[in-house]
């Protein structure tokens, strides 16, 4: 099932068994991913309330990081504006987010909230495992966290994606594309 | 397996009661490295990887890419605990922990996806012959110290495992052009699922490296090397087992094949199976043969044969073990057509061994692995390789370490067989060289954003190998186990965040070098087998992402002067003068499939000498070089 890793071989490492999904791991890694998007990701001048308004990352519905994804969020900066996380029980139009995260639970709520920002400068993340796909979503593939860029709903929201982070994507669905 | 690059392993815990050092160390990753992290957790039980206890450095594929370097021995520049020199236009010489020259550095093994890359005749690796794509590396891991208890003979001083990506990794179409002041590279694979759960990826490259210029104006050598390199590598998955197939074949050579010119090809196999008791049984084959030939001068012929054996199971019930056997067959044949030649040249070298390792944790946070090899090979006798490691897991972010070990290189064809007559004799008696190490380490996180390595090492060395008159005749000599050694030293290794857009990193070594003639032997080439080593090197890199699509890359490093004594004079001198130099790294991530990078080596002066050692080939200059490159998927 598995290959020889010699050097963890020799650190007593290895024991190669049934798979089990570390669900932790998963969403550690998950809750890296997020913050590190922004920096490749520009907004227009819209989307802020002021010059030096945060970049707010919208966490919809439970939080699956367990708190995590603010401790990234907290060491990274995009440019001058600093990165903060807000947890919404439900989708809520009064608050500005940037991105917003939707987690693996009810199916129709992350429908509507995709609805409810279409075309607007709101990067739309989607978790695994959804039939909903926003602007990226995460793809578990291979016992690896990958995740996939809609280009063409990012256009359509006003928000440019270099091409940085387009190559580092399992797949792209460009602009253009219906 | 725990296939995380062990960049991040060395402090990845999968254990959710220690997930704050996940994070943290998670935190730390690029976008590059997240998607590598593999999120299955395989241990029987949670295991935390930060328990590791050696001096493990890991070169990760995106270390390779920003490294900017278009071939092995530059990208093992990286590993803060290796020295590299390079000698002409196609020759390094590369070890760990001393012993640095074409003629010593005989105690570093070099596995490439668990195919030996040492040779048996030589006791040396031919790095201009290891032409692994570097784009298909998943990762290299450099552990300095010994590994005997695992790989076997010849894993005295460090182990320089090479990873390659699994065809289902590097699926479509790239293309990675390189041109520059003094080298060209064309490599091209696509990788393609010709049927359900099989993967496979054809790959070709050639590339020309230029003539570098002699040290001594009598010095005609042509050391441009080009080199023609194709292989394949097939993984198919069925359920609860995977298969491996993959294979290269090469040919390369000097201008005119005037100087050198070699070819082969590998061919390797391998089977995993998971068993119903949630142990695993791996079985690897391999066959490699491959011909090294110096025109007017000598033409060797080495063809290996090697099946290995691994399970890994439980004995109890919170414990790893592992244990296993290999079988390696050689046919070693070397035709000399100067003084020095063998009376038969083809010999047959055979090596057994068995080996096996427990892993357990003694407390809470104290975990012990302990094993044993024992090797018998046609060319010495049985060897024993024992092992006995430490790690006390101090917090969550620090770990201390400690070990004590004995590994051995075994006598080649060379140090037994080789004669000239009126010169040489040929030396029977020449046995195994061998080293108890010593070892403290720690790692750690003091800060979030910060990852610290320290190892610091005691090697005892016993019967190196010494030239001397034999016991009856003044001429010829013959070769002798006659040094005894305590080298100490020290590395360090060190990754700092400063944010998310900028990340240093910092290396160094320290070695410190006493050796002796055992009573009643002496040495006629002042200690040649000990090596040219420089007392210290150190490295600082810089990696920036600029802007959205640029990234900026810095290196230095700067290598102490190489003191040894004259082959025959005995007189000590500087053989290589202290150097530092520059790397300097502009890359483009022009559009989502295209990368352009331009980058400068060794930019601080024209020319710099690495290594003088005439024995293998006349010292060269390492010139300063210029590359453009351009990465494309397709």
């Amino acid at each position: 099932m598995r290959r020889r890793l010699p050097v963890a071989a020799l650190l007593g490492l290895v024991i190669a068994t049934h798979a089990r999904a570390d669900v932790s791991l998963e969403y550690a890694v998950k809750a890296a991913y997020i913050p590190k998007f922004i920096p490749f990701i520009t907004w227009p001048d819209n989307a802020f309330a002021a010059p030096n308004a945060p970049v707010t990352i919208c966490v919809l519905g439970p939080d699956p990081f367990g708190g995590k994804l603010e401790q990234t969020a907290g060491e990274l900066k995009s440019g001058d504006r600093p990165i903060v996380v807000r947890y919404l029980p439900a989708p809520d139009a009064s608050v500005s987010c940037q991105v917003i995260f939707m987690g693996k639970g009810d199916e129709a709520i992350a429908e509507g909230a995709l609805d409810a920002v279409k075309g607007k400068p709101v990067v739309t993340v989607t978790d695994s495992g959804l039939t909903a796909h926003g602007m990226i979503s995460f793809v578990v593939a291979a016992n690896h966290v990958r995740f996939d860029i809609d280009e063409a709903a990012a256009a359509h929201g006003g928000v440019a994606i270099s091409s940085k982070l387009l190559s580092l994507a399992r797949a792209v669905k460009p602009r253009g594309q219906p | 397996m725990v296939s995380a690059s062990l960049a991040l392993a060395v402090n990845l815990l999968t254990s959710p009661a220690q997930a704050q050092s996940v994070n943290t160390d998670i935190r730390q990753l690029s976008i590059e490295e997240l998607a590598n992290v593999e999120i299955t957790s395989v241990s029987r039980r949670p295991e935390p990887l930060a328990e590791a206890p050696a001096a493990i450095f890991v070169i990760s594929a995106e270390d390779i890419r920003r490294s900017g370097a278009i071939n092995l021995p530059e990208v093992l520049r990286l590993a803060p605990n290796l020295e590299v020199a390079r000698m002409n236009g196609f020759a390094y010489t590369i070890s760990a922990r001393g012993f640095n020259s074409p003629e010593s550095s005989n105690k570093l093994l070099v596995l490439v996806d668990g195919r030996s890359a040492y040779s048996p005749l030589a006791s040396s690796v031919f790095w201009e012959n290891l032409n692994v794509p570097l784009a298909d590396v998943a990762r290299i891991e450099v552990v300095s110290g010994p590994g005997g208890t695992l790989y076997g003979a010849n894993a005295v001083n460090g182990v320089i495992n090479i990873v390659t990506k699994t065809a289902s990794e590097t699926q479509g179409a790239l293309l990675d052009a390189t041109a520059g002041t003094a080298d060209m590279k064309v490599m091209a694979r696509y990788g393609f699922t010709p049927w359900q759960g099989g993967s496979l990826r054809l790959y070709g490259q050639t590339s020309h490296t230029n003539n570098t210029s002699p040290l001594a104006a009598l010095d005609v050598s042509r050391t441009a090397w080009v080199r023609n390199q194709g292989g394949f590598r097939l993984d198919q998955k069925f359920d609860g087992d995977s298969l491996t197939l993959q294979g290269d074949i090469f040919a390369n050579s000097t201008p005119a094949m005037a100087l050198e010119h070699a070819r082969g090809y590998n061919l390797t196999g391998r089977w995993s199976h998971a068993l119903e008791s949630g142990s695993s049984l791996e079985v690897q084959v391999y066959s490699d043969e491959n011909a090294r030939i110096q025109p007017g001068l000598a033409r060797e012929q080495l063809d290996t044969q090697a099946l290995l054996v691994q399970h890994n199971t439980a004995l109890w019930w919170n414990d790893t073990f592992i244990w296993g056997g290999e079988y390696r067959h050689s046919k070693e044949a070397f035709y000399s057509s100067s003084i020095f030649g063998f009376a038969n040249p083809v010999t047959h070298l055979d090596v057994e061994n068995l080996f096996a390792q427990d892993s357990f944790k003694l407390f809470d946070n104290l975990k012990v692995i302990t094993g044993i090899k024992i090797e018998n090979s046609s060319f010495s006798n049985v060897d024993f390789m024992p092992d006995l490691r430490f790690a006390w897991t101090v917090t969550d972010n620090h770990m201390l370490w400690a070990s004590v070990s004995r590994a051995v290189r075994t006598p080649s064809k060379i140090d037994r067989e080789l004669e000239a007559p009126g010169l040489l004799l040929p030396a029977p008696r020449f046995h195994s060289e061998k080293l108890t190490a010593y070892e403290l380490g720690y790692r750690g996180q003091p800060l979030a954003n910060l990852s610290l390595s320290v190892s610091l090492y005691y090697n005892l060395y016993d019967d190196l190998r010494t030239t001397f008159y034999t016991p009856v005749t003044i001429a010829p000599v013959q070769l002798r186990n006659g040094i005894t050694g305590d080298n100490y030293g020290a590395e360090a290794w060190a990754k700092y965040a400063l944010t998310g857009w900028w990340r240093l990193s910092l290396g160094a070594n320290w070695l410190q070098r006493t050796e002796h003639l055992k009573p009643g032997r002496r040495d006629l080439t002042f200690g040649q087998s000990l090596g040219q080593d420089p007392p210290y090197q150190a490295q600082l890199r810089s990696e920036m992402n600029l802007l959205e699509d640029w990234e900026f890359d810095a290196a230095l490093r700067s290598i102490g002067h190489v003191k040894a004594r004259d082959a025959t004079t005995g007189n000590t001198k500087v053989l290589v003068g202290a150097y530092t130099e520059v790397d300097l790294r502009f890359g483009w991530h022009a559009t989502k499939t295209t990368e352009i990078s331009l980058e400068g080596f060794n930019l601080l002066h024209a020319r710099h000498l690495e290594a003088n050692d005439p024995s293998a080939y006349a010292p060269q200059y390492v010139p300063r070089t210029f590359l453009l490159n351009l990465r494309q998927n397709l």
